[in-house]
């Protein structure tokens, strides 16, 4: 059968009765038959052409056949049964006949078009165990289904040979229509399961998930083995086994093992199920975690150095009823999500630069997003001395580190000597003028400062200026570029020399480099420095830097030695050392503790006599703070601030024996506080706020319901909703309103391991924190039950490899016949003519 | 310039016989004649043009040769060299801002459709080429393939569709592009499409902005504690560049009656949502109708699922019945529960007996040992802790209660009948809540002391009865009035899986129903003896779809798609220089 793609080229047989009238008038001398035997053969040419021109195809039906062999590579497919999959797969393609054609796939992350050379070197690399392992920690089915109909060509019957154990992941079911709907056929050969030993923890669930502090809580893991086995089941929380249970496992069924846990501390805390099989193939699957919230006590996490100093104010506190969780200086939380499991957080005495930028950004995001409650408390590591000012810290809190400086301090004359090589372009630079600039910033009127960078030479860039040109200093700073080597020697020279001729009395230099640099004499030097009064501070910025020559020349120069792992630390580093080196912020005295203004956490208090303090570090109010206690030299004491949905408090005082040693033998101390502490602590009111969601395709769709009390829905909300990575970094959520108190919104997972999300309507004060996070993968489950979809699949069998296939249309293109006829026929024309 | 079927050129040989056919000396007819038009006849030819005469055979020859050389250059199939020989693979926007445009050959999907057929016409068989429908998934009408007539008919089967892409589907396309064997051609009218497309694929736009009004959310819902009052939500979504005025008319779905006509003013782009009463309604639903003419129809009308409110008929049958009847008072005047006229006439009984004779009941308190409703009862468990097995998560009748929060002091401990679903347990696996069936009876036992656990004055009490009023009434799940095209409803909380009815379509049994024919769906649900059915609308609902506002895709497709096609054109050239040479020896020019 014959068909045409189309018939619109017919128009060219207009031709033919042109040929026609040419043979009527002809004006040929030639017999008659031959003259019409040569027309004819001439027209039926032309005809046989213009036929051609409308793409003339050859029908016929076709059993030919184009088989996909995907085979299933992922980690809970053995080696063995690769194998036993290639086997198959070479036998099949042997048998097939002429004219069929096959293309081999593998899949497991994703599906790769491959041949039985490289899947034979595939298996071989798996068995010596040096396959890629991510590729093999998932068996993406329903992707792989999806692209390989790439492999397939049309006017072929179409087929799938599938060799899979069955643990698959995607809409199966919605890929084997698609597969349907295109005449295409899926045959599974199941390859048996793994049968090294493995065992895994399905699942862990608290029977209740919220508790009491105190409460013991039964918290049900499920594991399951391939094989029967002896384990060790642990529960962790914070790192810390507090359950462990032997249990044997038997072969391929849930174990739901019950242990009970007391919860100790209140807030939301994860608790962790950990399985220490005897025997094992994969540790990943042997972890799984939930969380708990533990209503109770409120839980404040306080940071000081040396946290034994906070003892006495934690028992006055634990006495009304505020449990402190008193930490060392590297005692804080290293996710967002660690901070949000504290009510409150006490700074107590803990520097800036032993915080990393991140954690100073999530503790405001914890206050400013979460409502949590942030309190400062007054030490030679606090505030501007601490290194705060300017920082994400300091704008949650209701004082600033700048200062008036007092005329009766010394005035002081600092340089700063920065490397501006060619190494320190880029994000490096930027920071080290912003830490120029916050210097000069915190120095008064009466001191001056000069900046000098250097690279294999320095250069001035600012000489010895009065504080008080504070433009003049900040443009010659931002003159400061990258570019050339490192050689800090001649830089200090020059230090010394502007710092010679200033009669400051106090002299200071703070130098920072981020590379190696000629040692010459630069320790002596700064020995020198030292004896002249001109003490040396050093900054050492990145792994790369010169450290021990940077701590030598710190040492001899009777300064500080610090160490930058990222430019970003660089200007808390500097605004410290400036603090420090005026040493005009900390005022030591016995000074009045004089209420201010009466505030809610005051409440009780607006008569009470307060006691007396022994030092504070001296601030400013922000504008927008409440001081609630000052000194007699009005200087503010106690403060405090409303910042998004949370509280800041500063304290400029302490709480131990140096300061605050009258307050804490005051009677109301641990009353006082206590209400202070419970004004500001982290609070979340949902009722009339649900959610629910489902994850689909990657997609957490979060359905929101927003109802008043009396279930009436609530629209018009102008939702103030975030969403949190895995490293606390903020996005904005876009909440759609789709209804009678409805709203919704997605968020795409990706690869992210664990996601926090806020919503709040701030105009009801309601809010509530999602929190989620990713389970081991599914590759990783000892399941024995396959996809519905897939178990309902024909079975693969060699032997009826081609039965059961829908025949197929093939169309041929029959254009070349039309022309060589054509040809045939235009020469018997010819030949006609002349014979 | 290289050749896809050289062996063709073979044929060129075929120009020796044409050749050796003009060395054939034509042999003059012989007639009888007269000398005088003899010598008359040579006269002429003699001096018309003797040289023309001698060049007459080698005109034609020459003619025939070009027609043979054009011929067979063509069966050769030429192609130049540059072209790219990859695969391509077409893919064709069916989303439903495709079926845009003022006219039905005018649409964006049917610009899209020409272009693709123009690009298969151009097909010389140097490379395969696969149709692909891109809406929530990928479909391929064809597989690769170089048979124009396979392609052109895939592409006539395409349409579009009434489901917008997803990001499943966009990543299917983004799968497609890794491939370096193919190239991916995107046909698209590129309007409310966000996701950011590799470079790798080629687009193609068919549209720029078109002016459209369209309703992007809505629904409809009884107004609480107004029985007969139903609050209206809608939001639009306008594409005009001014300020448009338009009508939406609100009509009862069945009857077509005109409800209410709500002018609007619609700013370009999204506008606030609305909310408007609607009163002395009926169930049944709505049909809301945008009167404008605009790009896009699909978006223009909406309908709406108004359900009936279930009033459900309780009766109370208890020792204590006070607190029983007190809430059923209470939901009375909400509308949703009522005191039933006679214990016949009750859907559900509220009891504390061991076996209201009754097919529904909420039964408080289980203290006679025998009872069809529980066995073994044993004494009472201290403070019980309550917990719900996974089995019973997400269950509807908990809801709404906060199980952490409850008390069931007083509970006993008893054996539920077999097949009882226990919704809380004790942390020793008491059942205190559980749902039971008998027959085609059926129960829910909450196993505490109402006085111990001061269980009539918590709030859980009428959460519990009404809960468990409207789960044993059938009425316990909560459908929208109306789904976005490409939902996919998930029905988890039936046993058996329901009958859903799309628009003129037979009834399937799903537990999850995709959501993708626009229009008026209805869900059955088998319950023991009873059959209870809802029903919701379907509409397009989609800001992106309906926004037809320009995206930032851009038109990225070289311009040599599918080939120069001068095979064809030789073929043409062919076929005229033969008539051509055929005329011009009929009238005795050459030859």
């Amino acid at each position: 059968m014959i068909e045409f793609l189309s018939l619109t080229p017919l128009w060219a047989l207009l031709f033919v009765p042109l040929l026609g009238i040419a043979f009527f008038f002809s004006l040929v001398d030639r017999p008659l038959w031959f003259r019409w035997a040569s027309f004819l053969c001439r027209v039926l040419a032309v005809i046989l052409l213009v036929l051609a021109l409308c793409r003339p195809f050859w029908v016929r039906k076709s059993d030919d056949t184009h088989l996909v062999f995907l085979l299933d590579t992922s980690e809970s497919v053995s080696t063995e049964a690769m194998r036993e999959a290639f086997k198959l797969t070479s036998e099949a393609i042997e048998s097939l006949p002429r004219g069929d054609s096959y293309s081999i796939y593998q899949f497991a992350k994703t599906p790769q078009p491959t041949t039985l050379p490289e899947l034979e070197a595939f298996i071989a690399e798996s068995e010596a165990l040096r396959s890629d392992a991510d590729y093999r920690s998932a068996s993406d089915l329903a992707s792989a289904l999806s692209q390989v109909r790439l492999a397939f060509p049309a006017n072929k019957a179409l087929r799938i040979v599938l060799f899979s154990d069955g643990a698959v992941t995607g809409d199966i079911a919605r890929a084997k229509d698609e597969l349907q709907r295109e005449k295409t056929d899926l045959h599974w050969h199941q390859l048996p399961a793994r049968n090294s030993p493995e065992a895994a923890v399905e699942s862990i669930e608290p029977l209740s998930p919220v508790a009491y502090e105190g409460e013991l809580v039964r918290l049900r893991v499920n594991v399951r083995a391939n094989q029967k086995m002896e384990a060790n089941l642990r529960i962790l929380h914070r790192g810390v086994a507090v359950a462990e249970k032997g249990i044997t496992l038997p072969a391929n069924e849930i174990v739901s093992e019950n242990v009970d846990v007391e919860m100790t501390t209140s807030g939301r805390g994860v608790w962790q199920a950990e399985l220490v099989p005897a025997k094992d193939t994969y540790t990943i699957n042997n972890q799984a975690a939930t969380s708990i919230t533990v209503q109770g006590r409120p839980r404040v996490l306080v940071i000081h150095e040396e946290s034994e100093k906070m003892r006495g104010i934690a028992r006055s506190l634990r006495e009304q009823g505020v449990e402190l969780d008193l930490r060392g200086s590297r005692g804080m939380p290293d996710s967002l999500r660690g901070l949000l499991a504290f009510d409150a957080i006490v700074l107590a005495d803990v520097p800036a630069t032993t915080l990393r930028p991140q954690q100073m950004q999530w503790l405001k995001d914890y206050v400013t997003k979460f409502g949590g409650g942030l309190v400062m408390l007054g030490s030679e590591n606090s505030y501007g001395l601490g290194g705060y000012y300017r920082t994400p810290v300091e704008e949650v809190l209701p004082l600033i580190s700048r200062f008036e400086k007092e005329k009766e301090k010394p005035s002081l004359a600092m340089v700063l000597v920065i490397d501006k090589s060619g190494s320190m372009g880029g994000e490096p630079i930027v920071m080290a003028r912003q830490a120029a600039l916050a210097t000069a910033e915190l120095l008064s009127g009466r001191d001056e400062i000069a900046v000098l960078g250097f690279d294999h030479q320095p250069q001035l860039i600012c000489p010895l200026t009065s504080a008080s040109q504070q433009s003049e200093i900040a443009g010659a700073i931002e003159s400061l570029q990258a570019s050339g080597g490192t050689d800090l020697q001649p830089a200090m020279v020059q230090a010394r020399e502007i710092l010679e001729r200033t009669s400051a009395k106090i002299r200071h230099i703070i130098a920072m480099t981020d590379g190696q640099t000629d040692a010459s004499n630069l320790v002596e030097l700064s020995q020198e420095l030292g004896d002249q009064g001109i003490t040396v501070s050093t900054v050492a910025l990145g792994s790369g830097a010169a450290g021990q020559l940077l701590n030598e020349m710190a040492e001899a120069g009777r300064g500080r030695y610090y160490e930058a792992a990222e430019a970003q630390e660089v200007p808390q580093i500097f605004t410290r050392e400036t603090m420090q080196a005026s040493r005009s912020a900390i005022k030591e005295d016995l000074f009045l503790s004089a209420p201010v203004v009466d505030h809610p956490v005051m409440s009780g208090f607006e008569n009470a006599e307060f006691p007396f303090i022994l030092g504070y570090v001296m601030t400013r109010s922000k504008p927008t703070a409440q001081v609630l206690l000052a000194t007699e030299t009005g200087d503010p004491l106690l403060a405090i601030g409303r910042f998004g949905l949370g509280q800041g408090v500063a304290f400029t005082a302490d709480l131990t024996e140096r300061w605050g040693g009258e307050w804490l033998t005051w009677e109301g101390c641990g009353s006082f506080w206590a209400q202070l502490l419970r004004g500001i602590l982290k609070k979340e009111d949902s009722f009339g706020l649900a959610t629910t969601g489902q994850i689909n395709n990657e997609i957490w769709e979060l359905d929101i319901h927003r109802s008043d009390e009396t279930g009436r829905p609530l629209n018009d909300v102008q939702w103030d909703a975030q969403i949190f990575d895995t490293d606390g970094k903020p996005q904005d959520l876009i909440i759609e309103e789709i209804g009678l108190g409805r709203y919704r919104t997605s968020i795409p997972l990706e690869d992210a391991e664990r996601l926090s999300i806020r919503l709040s309507d701030p105009i009801a004060g309601k809010s509530k924190t999602l929190q989620w996070e990713a389970p081991y993968p599914p590759e990783y489950r000892l399941q024995t039950t396959s996809p519905e979809a897939l178990t309902k699949t024909t079975r693969y069998d060699a032997t009826k490899l081609h039965e059961n296939l829908l025949p197929v249309k093939v169309r041929r293109t029959a254009t070349p016949l039309f022309v060589t006829l054509a040809l045939l026929l235009i020469l018997a024309g010819l030949l006609l003519r002349r014979l | 310039m290289t050749f896809l079927a050289p062996q063709f050129l073979w044929g060129l040989l075929g120009l020796l016989p044409l050749a050796l056919i003009y060395f054939l000396k034509v042999r003059p007819r012989r007639k009888k004649t007269n000398t005088y038009f003899l010598w008359e006849a040579i006269l002429q030819e003699k001096s018309a043009s003797a040289l023309f005469r001698k060049l007459r055979d080698v005109f034609s020859l020459l003619l025939m040769l070009l027609v043979f050389l054009a011929l067979i250059i063509s069966l050769a199939r030429p192609r130049f060299a540059q072209e790219d020989e990859r695969d391509v693979l077409l893919v064709l926007d069916l989303s439903p801002s495709m079926q845009a445009g003022t006219g039905e050959n005018s649409t964006s999907f049917a610009l899209a459709q020409r272009k693709g057929k123009e690009i298969v016409r151009a097909l010389d068989g140097s490379k395969r080429l696969a149709v692909i429908g891109l809406s929530d998934h990928l479909n391929f009408a064809s597989h690769l393939s170089d048979s124009p007539k396979d392609l052109l008919q895939a592409l006539d089967s395409l349409h579009p569709t009434a489901q917008p892409p997803t990001s499943t589907s966009f990543q299917q396309l983004n799968d497609l592009a890794n491939n370096e064997n193919a190239r991916v051609i995107f046909l698209t009218d590129g309007l409310g499409k966000a996701p950011e497309l590799p470079k790798s694929i080629e687009i193609i736009l068919t549209a720029s902005k078109a002016d459209n009004i369209g309703i992007c959310s809505a629904d409809l819902a009884w107004k609480m504690g107004q029985p007969g009052v139903a609050t209206l939500f809608f939001r639009c979504i306008s594409s005009f560049d001014t300020e448009q005025s338009v009508e939406l008319l609100v009509s009862a779905r069945e009857s077509e009656q005109l409800l209410r006509l709500i002018p609007l003013n619609l700013t370009p782009g999204l506008n606030d949502p609305q909310q408007i009463d609607l009163e002395n309604l009926s169930s049944g639903g709505l049909t809301l109708t945008l009167e404008t003419q605009d790009a896009l129809s699909e978006d223009n009308q909406l309908v709406l699922a108004l359900e009936e409110p279930q009033k459900i008929p309780v009766n109370v049958l208890a020792a204590e019945p006070y607190f029983f009847s007190r809430t059923v008072d209470a939901f009375a005047r909400g509308g949703d529960l009522y005191a039933a006229e006679s214990d016949d006439a009750a859907a559900i009984t509220l009891s504390d007996l061991a076996n209201p004779e009754t097919n529904r009941a909420l039964i408080l308190n289980p203290q006679t040992k025998k009872s069809p409703w529980w066995q073994d009862l044993g004494d009472p468990i201290p403070s019980p802790i309550a917990t719900i097995p996974p089995s019973a998560e997400n269950h509807p009748l908990l809801r709404h209660l906060e199980v952490e929060n409850m008390n069931f002091n007083g509970a006993r401990a008893l054996t539920p009948p077999d097949n009882s679903l226990v919704l809380i347990a004790s942390e020793d696996g008491v059942p205190l809540l559980y749902l039971a069936n008998r027959d085609d009876r059926q129960a829910i036992v909450a196993n505490l002391s109402p006085l111990e656990a001061d269980f009539f004055l918590s709030p859980w009490f009428p959460v519990l009865v009404y809960d468990s009023a409207r789960f044993l009434a059938g009425a316990e799940e909560a459908l929208h009035s109306v789904y976005p095209t490409g939902t996919i409803l998930k029905l988890t909380n039936t046993s058996t899986p329901p009958r859903w009815t799309a628009p003129a379509e037979k009834p399937v049994q799903t537990n999850t129903p995709r959501l993708n024919k626009p229009g008026f769906h209805q869900i059955e649900i088998d319950r023991e003896n009873a059959t209870s059915t809802r029903s919701f609308g379907v509409g397009l609902l989609n800001a992106n779809e309906s926004g037809l506002t320009d995206s930032k895709l851009s038109n990225t497709a070289s311009a040599t798609l599918g080939g120069t096609r001068l095979a064809w054109w030789l073929l043409l050239i062919g076929i005229l220089l033969t008539t051509l040479e055929s005329i011009l020896y009929h009238r005795r020019k050459l030859g």
